[in-house]
């Protein structure tokens, strides 16, 4: 080989957008080609099947912000969610949950009902499975793809996780809109027989890894491989997904997300339409988006502020109310820009809306400013009414156990008989139910 | 509360860093930095102690000092007397106590030549129990980097390390996902289609030369409907209504048809045209490109034309059919045209070299990516894998098959240290040699064992201390290791940060990334210099009196006039790294400064001390900007809780020191209109607050301090080794420590990896 050669090839492919430009059509998966016969999909998805999102943002609400106005049905939207108010009808607001610890510690119990134990495990879950994560194993099997955990800006210190499996790990949410898109779009534009003859092969593959797992696991102590054991699982997971048949999807999606388009606005939306046409498609049945972490953001240059949110929340900055409910009033446009796109979407008698239960949680109590705590936890559900929750509703729990919460979402939403949710969620709470 | 009272609260809040403990660490980390955030801070990334006590701290009996110089009692904590004269080099058993110039000690390591050839349960030294790691996604990078010679694209789909515990490897931070397992299959993915295509395959093994792989572009087969043909004359042309796809001419004895296909790559592609013909038609000329390349005969009924076109280069061209005959009513349906191509020439002729390169793939990438040489089992188990796929899609998918097995196996992503056992020691395991290398190259290079270590590992080379410290002297001397210690400091200092920090724009309009760059820039050359040509001891890289300043930081220094970058001489406000304007920047804030949050960087990052994080229930609110107060005067009165205080007293007085710093690093007398007043000290290191002024002041103090040794060799055991010291590891801890004190850091870095921990795992 000359050295001239030599010296192109190693010139070659250093960066994902060189290597899309010069391969830009082969087996690398690349952006959607519409209607490309690769694209493969199961088909188990049927009209009025629930699906499950849930919107983290962090530093929790300001009660003044947050707190409706008026009676149980004929309440008025406070400022902070006031671009909620197209979907008002379909909202369900509560607070007056009771939680342990707040902000950092309390990000596990949040969405695992299982909350850190105080310094030792520091924010990150003593165990799983999240409720996102709990459903995906439900649903396992009915969907191409369990999940889709996805973040705006997301910070992964292991206090900052929503998602964790059931083995307890941290499912960490993809940042970036294309990587997210490319998670459940993604195809290959080879032929549909070599994809199939792949496919069918993959098989062999998954064996090979599976067994250079066991040989490991085999030589060191159970202690001592945790991700090892994990990844296992996941292997096995592969593995069943290909037993299964698939069929073309026939299913119209959004484009593909520039990559460049990359501010906290242009990803949250692409995200957004992801997530939408994920549902719509019954290519997976359960998302999240993740804001930053439980400090939330760091940056909203978006509207010429660039502090951070955690630091506008504790009023380190002049007029940092004024921020702050620009901040949280952004969080809430943009979740409504989200239930606008299930809404336009047919779904038997009903939308997509309806039949997706849509939840907007964050880590602390409206009980009295930056006290850290979980009093009065605050939470938005939006939808699901196919799933029995009350709709055009606002209700006060008045100090009901949050990890019954947690419980409720859990069994009404999976429809499965389980008694027990995280730690100590046990009780149905029926007044959230039609 | 009284004043014992507080003292046990004192005790509890903050512990020395020399003390390991039995009891399991507390792991304060994001809690720490959740302190900090909930002083109206945002959050130190990687902040706490995991390996330290935390809220155990001295009163437990096991942390008791043990050898005379140390004085570690909550009273020193606060007492300002200075009382540390140790070596700060204390482990809990109190067996090793590292004497200044000398690495041999009553402990596990063993002195520099003694042969470790046989297991003897003796000879297995203290260390504790390690999770098995996954490669970091910087090590995946450079360990495709090795093996392939590029770097993937889709390593952008994995996520990112959580940097919990400040650096990006850690194994307690480390999980695995969905996505990661998708990531991996991209890759293998790509890793196939990049060999392929860009004919790299002969980089990973000579045995496979691009004269025998199957063309670049994957052979296609597209079929073109009649309907899309370009037929004349055109009033002759009509479709058919049952089929529109299906066209034909009419009343026309000698029509044409045109088909030009965007050809993606060169080669020999097979051409059918299915016709139907109802007359007669006396013979058809078919052109590639504009030249005739056969004569066929057509007769009538369903036909085809079948030929082969040599494309020579990948465009758009045209194929072209022209029918002659004389028959009035002749009808000429074309239903379709078919092209397959390139075809693959070799999938006869070299089939056997083709084997040959599967096999020497799965022989060199193979080992190359366990890191060792394969067993017969795995050997015969990816030959067969390859052959599968033959049956299905030939050289391609088979290479594909083996390519996804290996790169998606745990040998791979994981860093494997099963070892065998020792005898008489349960639980502890003697490392092969090539786990071995693996374990001294990832750790100083981050990288795979390149030829000299896997050579050395392969001929027994790799089992005396001296033959470690050699190779480790090579690393850490090569481009990979000096690119590793970087790393290191970046993330020590979270200079990482610094490329994408935002600063107040109407405060620091003089802050933009190029000034962010330089600003890194300079502390990367000031490393460099000191590490690799002064050869200099740590101290130093904390009280250098000078550094390396650039155009764009001189205007931060208030140099005038600067425009090369060179060695400068600082004004004694300076004093080594704390006070460049790379860590004055990402310990600064948005809007200005905050004494807790550089105090606890300190505290944390550079001296290992365990803090704890504030009470719940506290109003952690920050002072309001006030036009009319410097910053310390805001926060002057903060603490008057006293269950803040309690900390607050050890961190403030810190932060105070470096309030001659302004947020980017400027420094100043005056804020806000009144004098700053900078004095401060370091009461966990005996300097109660009001004895030292400055931030110079106080680099010289913590460069002075056993603290800052003993740390350093915490923070780089936890960087190297990818885990969270414990208590059990105090011997290697301490062994760096100790060469510290009379070592360069660049020498005292290599001897720590000569300890014979390296040679063992326990479980």
């Amino acid at each position: 080989m000359s050295n001239q050669r030599r010296t192109q090839k190693s010139s070659l492919a250093v960066d994902r957008r060189h290597l899309l430009k010069a391969f830009g059509s082969a087996a690398l998966a690349l952006p959607f080609l519409r209607g490309l016969a690769g694209q493969i999909a199961h088909a188990q998805v049927g009209v009025g099947d629930l699906r499950f999102f849930f919107l983290f943002t962090g530093n929790g609400m300001t009660p003044q912000h947050w707190l409706p106005t008026g009676g149980a049905t004929n309440f008025t939207l406070a400022p902070a969610l006031a671009p909620l108010a197209p979907y008002r009808d379909k909202l369900l607001l509560v607070h007056g949950l009771e939680g342990g610890s707040g902000h950092h510690i309390g990000m596990s119990e949040t969405t695992t009902a299982r909350p850190s134990i105080g310094e030792i495990t520091d924010g990150r879950a003593n165990g799983g499975p999240s409720i996102d994560q709990f459903l995906a194993d439900h649903w396992r099997g009915t969907t191409p793809l369990s999940s889709l955990e996805t973040g705006v800006a997301p910070s992964n210190g292991s206090n900052d996780q929503t998602c964790y499996s059931a083995s307890g790990l941290p499912i960490p949410a993809i940042g970036s809109a294309l990587g997210a898109f490319e998670r459940v779009f993604a195809v290959t534009n080879e032929s549909p027989v070599v994809a199939e003859a792949r496919r069918r092969r993959r098989r062999s593959v998954l064996d090979s890894v599976a067994r250079d797992i066991t040989a490991i696991q085999g030589r060191i102590g159970a202690s001592s491989r945790a991700l090892l054991d994990e990844h296992l699982t996941l292997v096995r997971a592969q593995e069943a997904e290909l037993m299964r048949p698939y069929v073309p999807l026939n299913c119209a999606l959004p484009g593909s997300p520039n990559i460049d388009a990359d501010s906290m606005l242009q990803t949250w939306q692409a995200h957004n339409q992801t997530i939408a046409a994920a549902f719509r498609c019954g290519t997976t049945r359960v998302a999240s988006l993740r804001v930053g972490g439980w400090g939330g953001a760091g940056g909203y240059a978006e509207f010429g502020f660039e502090n951070g949110h955690h630091n506008v929340h504790h009023g380190g900055t002049s007029d940092f109310m004024g921020h702050e409910l620009e901040i949280d009033n952004w969080h809430a446009q943009r979740f409504a820009d989200l239930l606008g796109v299930l809404d336009g979407v047919p779904d038997g008698d009903g939308t997509l809306l309806d039949s997706t239960v849509v939840v907007w949680f964050n880590e602390l109590g409206l009980g009295g400013a930056n006290n850290h705590g979980r009093d009065d936890v605050p939470v938005v559900i939006a939808g699901g009414s196919r799933a029995g929750f009350k709709n055009n509703q606002y209700l006060n729990l008045g100090g009901v156990q949050y990890q019954h919460f947690l419980y409720t979402l859990a069994r009404v939403v999976s429809g499965a008989d389980i008694s027990r949710f995280g730690d100590a969620g046990t009780t149905l709470l029926t007044s959230l139910l039609t | 509360m009284t004043s014992e009272s507080r003292q046990r609260r004192k005790k509890s809040r903050v512990s020395r860093p020399q003390q390991y403990t039995a009891r399991k660490p507390a792991v304060a980390l994001g809690a720490l930095a959740l302190w900090s955030m909930g002083c109206g801070l945002l959050g130190i990334p990687g902040m706490g102690e995991p390996g330290a006590p935390g809220g155990q701290g001295p009163s437990s009996g096991a942390a008791a000092p043990s050898n005379g110089g140390t004085t570690t009692s909550g009273g020193a904590v606060t007492s300002g007397s200075g009382a540390q004269s140790n070596a700060g080099v204390v482990s809990s058993s109190g067996a090793l106590s590292a004497t200044s110039g000398s690495t041999s000690t009553s402990g596990g390591l063993s002195s520099g030549g003694s042969v470790v050839g046989s297991s003897s349960a003796a000879q297995v030294p203290t260390i504790s129990s390690a999770n098995l790691r996954r490669l970091s996604l910087t090590e995946l990078g450079n360990s495709l980097e090795a093996l392939i010679h590029f770097r993937p694209g889709t390593l952008e789909r994995l996520p990112a390390e959580s940097q919990s515990h400040a650096f990006d490897r850690v194994v307690n931070d480390q999980t695995i996902s969905p996505a990661h397992l998708e990531a991996h299959s991209a890759i293998a993915a790509e890793v196939h289609q990049t060999l392929l295509a860009g004919r790299l395959l002969d980089d990973v093994t000579a045995t496979c030369p691009d004269a025998i792989l199957p063309p670049a572009t994957p052979t296609q087969a597209v079929a073109v409907v009649g309907a899309s043909m370009a037929l004349n004359p055109d009033w002759a042309v009509n479709t058919v209504a049952s089929d529109p796809s299906v066209v034909f001419t009419q009343y026309a004895p000698s029509p044409t048809a045109g088909y030009s296909h965007n050809f993606l790559a060169p080669g020999r592609y097979d051409v059918d045209l299915l016709v139907e013909v109802e007359g007669s038609v006396d013979r058809v000329e078919i052109s590639v490109d504009g030249q005739v390349i056969s004569t066929q005969q057509l007769p009538s009924g369903m036909g085809t034309l079948s030929f082969t076109a040599t494309i020579t280069e990948a465009r758009a061209t045209p194929l072209y059919f022209a029918f002659y005959g004389t028959d009035d009513n002749l009808r000429l349906y074309f239903h379709v045209l078919t092209l397959d191509g390139p075809v693959d020439e070799g999938a006869t002729l070299h089939a056997a070299a083709r084997t040959a390169c599967a096999h020497a793939v799965i022989d060199q990438l193979g080992s190359l990516a366990y890191r060792r040489p394969l067993s017969d089992d795995e050997r015969t188990s990816l030959r067969t894998l390859y052959d599968t796929g033959v049956v299905d899609g030939g050289f391609a998918l088979g290479l594909r098959l083996v390519l996804e097995a290996i790169l998606e196996s745990p040998y791979f992503l994981y860093l494997v240290e099963a070892g065998t056992p020792v005898a008489d020691r349960p639980g502890a395991f003697r490392l092969n040699p090539h786990e071995v290398a693996a374990r001294l190259s990832y750790a100083l290079c981050e990288s795979p064992p390149d030829l000299a270590l896997r050579t050395a590992a392969a001929n027994g080379m790799l089992s005396t201390l001296e033959q470690i410290e050699a190779h480790a002297d090579r690393l850490l001397n090569a481009p990979c290791g000096r690119k590793a210690v970087q790393r290191f400091f970046d993330q020590w200092l979270m200079l990482e940060q610094l490329p994408t920090l935002n600063k107040d724009p109407g405060i620091f309009p003089e802050f933009t990334p190029d000034l962010a760059n330089a600003m890194l820039e300079e502390t990367h050359r000031f490393l460099d210099e000191l590490l690799w040509n002064e050869s200099a001891q740590l101290s130093s890289f904390f009280n250098a009196s000078y550094s390396w300043p650039n155009p764009r930081t001189s205007l931060v220094y208030g140099f005038t006039g600067v425009d090369t970058t060179q060695r400068r001489d600082l004004p004694d406000t300076r004093a080594g790294l704390l006070t460049q304007p790379s860590v004055l920047t990402v310990t600064g804030r948005f809007e200005g400064t905050s004494p807790v949050y550089r105090g606890v960087f300190v505290l944390d990052h550079i001296l290992c001390t365990a803090l704890t994080p504030p009470p719940e229930n506290v109003d952690t609110t920050p002072p309001e900007p006030n036009p009319n107060l410097t910053t310390r005067e805001r926060w002057a009165a903060h603490s008057a809780n006293p269950d803040c205080r309690s900390c607050h007293e050890l961190i403030d007085p810190v932060g105070f020191g470096f309030e001659n710093f302004d947020g980017i690093g400027r420094h100043r007398t005056m804020e806000s209109g009144r004098d700053v007043d900078s004095t401060g000290g370091i009461p966990t290191l005996g300097f109660g607050n009001g004895s030292l002024t400055g931030g110079a002041a106080l680099a010289r103090a913590i460069a002075d301090s056993p603290d800052l040794l003993h740390c350093f060799a915490r923070q780089w055991f936890r960087f190297s080794q990818g885990r969270m010291d414990a208590l059990s590891d105090g011997t290697q801890v301490n062994a760096l420590t100790a060469a510290l004190q009379t070592q360069s850091v660049r020498q005292a870095l290599v001897r720590s990896m000569a300890t014979d921990a390296i040679f063992y795992r326990v479980e």
